[in-house]
């Protein structure tokens, strides 16, 4: 039984993307990235861990879904991997350029509570002013805006716990 | 000795948590000593809850309304009958306060008295103390600064950089960096609002920063008849924000003569004050000059490699002499043999500004093998909450010299696998390779000017892509089954490929 099956990819790890192409063939699978191409075996050890071995080369990785995205751990690197059907990034990606030109999300880098704010919706803020102080583990961090702009929204309020990527501020640039 | 209680306890609550706790309970159960937990909400599953012989809620989560609340645990302390508290290092360690509530609810205070405890942890009194007896110290202010302008006017007097330090600080919380007078605003707002959460204290002062220092601090232990020794000294030179990373023992950066020198200071800052328990007095060394910096008057995160070469267990010896016995080592008979290294593994993320990474924890694969040892105070399965240090675990390695020492590391740390959060370990074996650290040429702010960030190798970030298409893949293939299930068409579907598979 050969259940052949091509897939269109977009995986995001970061501010890096990749266009994958994927095929599967009885129980292996080809990937192309770019100009290169992938003979991949695969065993799950468990639930999520994998024994793979891409052309000839083993490794081990651990794979949950995390929300939106895959959580992946490979030798003691953890990483936050989005993937996306290309069909479906082709509708995405016009909505998102037509709404959302222009507006910059703030989001918190980590986990962790929100100790000070120094701005109001409405202020006009300076690339790089610091917007709020959020504190993880005992160190406290500024977070500042990306842009010159107007603070549109801000959704978080002084002692706020918040999950990490979670909405912080919206800045329209000017 | 003002008040100093001490009998035979046999029944102890450590105020901490994390690695520590499980630390000091492990000394404790060898030497007879039942052990009390307390725990804040989301402490309730953390390691040292379940290494305990009894184990009492704080209630909340801040450190505020559990590990740094007095009136909690001093409650707690008398209704189980604990006649002792162990304070770990960090939360109460150094409040005087603390050691006295115990004092006047009977309990003893497995660490220095209450007025030791007043004359070091204030940073100014402790300068003072040093000077008079001949230690060098570094220029700054003798009084804490209160505002952002006066530490301007004061910086500009000693000349920039100069270095921003909590009044009631230590471990790096409430410490920053000044090089210029614009900076000196927002570093100061910072830096006083840590020392405010860290220690209830905002109070900061000023000290010239010296270009290219090596921290190495010397491990002291007295007892209540009077005697004092030092069991020789530690670099911790490896830090990042101030916050200690890697520490060694001993130090490659000291002849043998500046040594004497060094621990000879340190013996008698300790007698100056009459220094009764473990505590570490700690140094800035240049070349051949060295200043007092600050006692730190508890047990040290890093006192492991100081028990690897000498073969005695600190905390073993702070229950000796907490119980009003004479300490049973002479300074003579207290030799070192090898070298040791700690690993700190943090909740923090080497390829993202070490941003803080708490999580579940997934799995962890701990290294072994002879000259490997590993405090931790986590397992696979346990939520790194966010209100507390990032600290997972210690990794002490020993060796007979200190390349093979390096040697190890670089093994164990390669064995050492933790999952569901990022870890600081791909910053350890960074470190190992980096040609300043093997031949043991690095200062205080060698990660800080040297490290600019960790990027994953093409291939490895290839391995992600793969990994994560594939299970892309198998949940889409789970769906469609899922789906096909569900209609009445599938079943026969399934029929038939059983149908195929009996036939196989």
């Amino acid at each position: 039984m050969s259940n052949a099956s091509e897939k269109n990819l977009l995986v995001k790890i970061g501010e890096k993307e990749f266009k994958v192409n994927v095929t599967k063939k009885g129980g292996k699978y080809i990937i192309s990235m770019g100009d290169k191409r992938f003979s991949v075996d695969c065993e799950k050890i468990n639930e999520c861990v994998y024994t793979i071995i891409a052309n000839e080369k083993p490794f081990e990785a651990e794979v949950e879904r995390k929300n939106e995205c895959f959580k992946v751990y490979i030798a003691n690197l953890s990483k936050d991997v989005f993937v996306y059907d290309m069909k479906m990034v082709s509708l995405f990606s016009k909505v998102e350029t037509v709404v959302r030109k222009g507006e910059h999300t703030v989001r918190a880098p980590m986990p962790g509570k929100i100790v000070k704010i120094f701005v109001k919706e409405g202020d006009i803020v300076k690339k790089s002013q610091p917007l709020l102080t959020m504190e993880a583990m005992k160190m406290e961090n500024e977070i500042r805006s990306p842009v010159d702009g107007k603070l549109k929204k801000l959704f978080v309020k002084s002692g706020q716990v918040v999950e990490s990527r979670a909405e912080l501020a919206i800045v329209i640039e000017e | 000795m003002a008040t100093f209680h001490c009998k035979k306890f046999k029944k102890l609550l450590v105020a901490n948590r994390g690695e520590i706790a499980v630390r000091i309970m492990r000394a404790a159960k060898e030497m007879g000593i039942r052990t009390v937990a307390i725990y804040s909400d989301c402490d309730r599953k953390s390691l040292h809850v379940r290494h305990a012989d009894e184990a009492y809620p704080l209630i909340g989560n801040t450190p505020e309304e559990t590990y740094l609340n007095i009136e909690k645990i001093i409650k707690i302390a008398k209704e189980c009958k604990a006649e002792a508290i162990h304070p770990g290092y960090g939360f109460l360690a150094e409040n005087e306060q603390f050691a006295e509530e115990c004092s006047k609810n009977g309990i003893v205070f497995v660490g220095p008295t209450p007025d030791t405890m007043r004359k070091m942890g204030d940073k100014v009194e402790a300068r003072k103390t040093a000077k008079e007896n001949g230690i060098p110290v570094i220029p700054g202010s003798e009084e804490p600064i209160s505002d952002p302008e006066e530490a301007k006017r004061f910086a500009k007097n000693i000349g920039f950089p100069v270095m921003l330090k909590a009044k009631a600080g230590g471990g790096g919380k409430g410490m920053r960096l000044v090089c210029s007078e614009e900076e000196m605003e927002s570093a100061f707002r910072l830096a006083s609002s840590e020392a405010r959460s860290a220690f209830g204290d905002p109070s900061l002062y000023i000290e010239k920063a010296i270009q290219k220092p090596r921290h190495i601090e010397v491990q002291i232990i007295g007892d209540s008849f009077g005697n004092i020794v030092h069991l020789w000294e530690r670099d911790c030179s490896i830090q990042r924000r101030h916050q200690k990373i890697v520490e060694e023992s001993p130090s490659p950066g000291i002849g043998d003569s500046l040594r004497k020198k060094i621990v000879d200071a340190a013996v008698k800052m300790a007698k100056a004050v009459g220094y009764l328990n473990a505590g570490t007095v700690e140094f800035l060394v240049e070349g051949e000059n060295f200043y007092f910096l600050e006692v730190n008057a508890r047990l040290q995160v890093e006192h492991p490699i100081t028990e690897r070469i000498t073969g005695i267990d600190l905390v073993k010896k702070q229950f000796l002499v907490a119980w009003g016995e004479k300490l049973d080592i002479e300074q003579e008979n207290i030799k070192r043999v090898g070298h040791a290294f700690e690993f700190r593994i943090y909740a923090e993320d080497p390829f993202n500004n070490f941003a803080p990474s708490p999580g579940l924890i997934r799995d962890i694969k701990l290294p072994g093998g002879f000259g490997v040892r590993v405090d931790s105070g986590v397992y696979p399965g346990y939520e790194v909450p966010i209100y507390y240090d990032p600290i997972l675990m210690k990794i002490i390695i020993w060796d007979e010299t200190r390349e093979k020492a390096i040697v190890k590391a670089k093994r164990a740390l390669s064995e050492l696998h933790i999952s569901g959060i990022q870890t600081n370990i791909p910053f350890h074996l960074w470190l190992l390779e980096q040609p300043d650290f093997i031949n043991g040429s690095y200062w205080t702010r060698f990660i800080d000017e040297t490290f600019h960030g960790l990027e994953e190798g093409e291939e490895e970030i290839e391995n992600f892509v793969i990994a994560a298409t594939i299970k892309y893949l198998e949940e889409t293939e789970r769906k469609k089954i899922v789906t096909e299930t569900l209609s009445p068409v599938s079943k026969w579907k399934i029929a038939g490929r059983m149908e195929v598979v009996k036939r196989l």
